[in-house]
């Protein structure tokens, strides 16, 4: 019995299925291969943690004058609120950061799924 | 003749047609027209490369499927397969960012995306969009984003300004980092062009430098074309995280 005849004999879902299971496979394969690269280049990452620390100094400096033109109380809250700034700068950074290090052991893992 | 030119004058905004609505001035500028056009023929292609939609794809329809898939899968990996009826919204807006970058590659066009009015009107957008979409998908529970499980009591109002402040600085980083790589750039290429013009009109010598302003320009084009797409990746990505945060506060 060849191949052909035994692929028409069986249920057409099972061939659907395998077929599915193969496309999957390669598409694995591509995408494995796509994203290393589509990787940000080091610089690019460095440039944009750059502005993320500050938007944060800048946005807690916007806050405190508005509070203190507000509630009138001198320089205290926009020098209170530059330091809270800077410290959401800071966890902006973390976030990202820590954002980077999941999407390099994401790609380790499934680079080691394919051997 | 080099002086003459400033590198700033490709970003000056021209009114085409005055207008003015109730005392606000809603003059149609040569902004709103590269933005007009930018829509237009991104429609364009999006209905001329479906109109077949041949099982074997063609240029165009190879093309757009790509784009699609894209963001369907960076729609699904960042933000949650729950995600998925705002892959319409997170499409558009990558289409229209990578569109405007790349519109203003051609040499004597307008790049919208160089002004802090028009990112910062897109990122105003999502900022709020999302903000109210946490609040109508988790009601109160969108406010444990602000403060995460396993920290000491004492520090708890500490934290929760800093995430803050944190959550408010997100529409800023968005829009600026867009518009500065976007200005920076453009300003980049034409100083570079300058100093070919200039170095051009001293004689033999100067033609013979010129030839190296020249090949860095060439080179910075290429680099452009890669900033005009990683820009509209990063402000889509970025996009679907916050999309993430506001269907599932609680991570």
């Amino acid at each position: 019995m060849s191949d052909q005849q035994q692929d028409r004999d069986t249920d057409p879902d099972d061939r659907l299925d395998a077929l599915g299971r193969r496309l999957h496979g390669l598409d694995r394969t591509a995408r494995a291969s796509q994203s290393a690269q589509r990787e940000p280049a080091p610089m690019g990452r460095a440039l944009q943690l750059g502005v993320d620390i500050a938007a944060g100094v800048g946005v807690g400096a916007f806050i405190g004058l508005m509070l203190d033109r507000l509630l009138a109380t001198g320089p205290w809250l926009m020098i209170v609120f530059l330091f809270v700034g800077f410290a959401a700068g800071v966890r902006n950074v973390i976030r990202r950061a820590s954002e980077f290090g999941v999407e390099d052991e994401a790609k380790n893992l499934d680079i080691g799924d394919e051997n | 003749m080099a002086q003459e030119h400033s590198p700033l004058e490709q970003f000056e905004i021209h009114p085409i047609i005055d207008l003015s609505f109730a005392g606000v001035d809603a003059s149609f500028t040569n902004s709103s027209l590269f933005m007009v056009l930018v829509v237009g023929l991104l429609t364009l292609f999006t209905i001329s490369a479906t109109r077949g939609s041949a099982l074997v794809p063609g240029r165009g329809q190879a093309m757009l499927e790509m784009a699609y898939e894209f963001i369907a899968a960076m729609v699904r990996d960042n933000a949650g397969r729950d995600a998925k009826p705002f892959f319409p919204f997170v499409f558009t807006l990558f289409m229209f960012v990578l569109g405007s970058n790349v519109m203003g590659m051609i040499p004597g066009s307008f790049t919208v995306t160089s002004h802090i009015a028009v990112t910062f009107a897109l990122a105003a957008l999502v900022f709020v969009g999302v903000t109210l979409l946490g609040f109508i998908k988790n009601g109160a529970k969108f406010l444990k984003l602000f403060a995460p499980s396993g920290v000491p009591l004492a520090l708890l109002p500490l934290i929760i300004l800093i995430e803050l402040v944190s959550y408010m600085s997100r529409p800023i980083s968005l829009s600026v980092r867009l518009f500065a790589n976007m200005l920076a750039g453009h300003i980049m290429l034409k100083v570079f062009a300058g100093f070919v013009i200039s170095l051009g009109s001293l004689g033999a010598i100067g033609v013979a430098a010129a030839v190296m302003p020249f090949a860095l320009n060439v080179v910075l084009t290429g680099l452009e074309f890669l900033v005009a797409f990683l820009q509209a990746y990063v402000f889509a990505i970025l996009t679907c995280v916050y999309l993430h945060d506001a269907l599932h506060p609680e991570h």
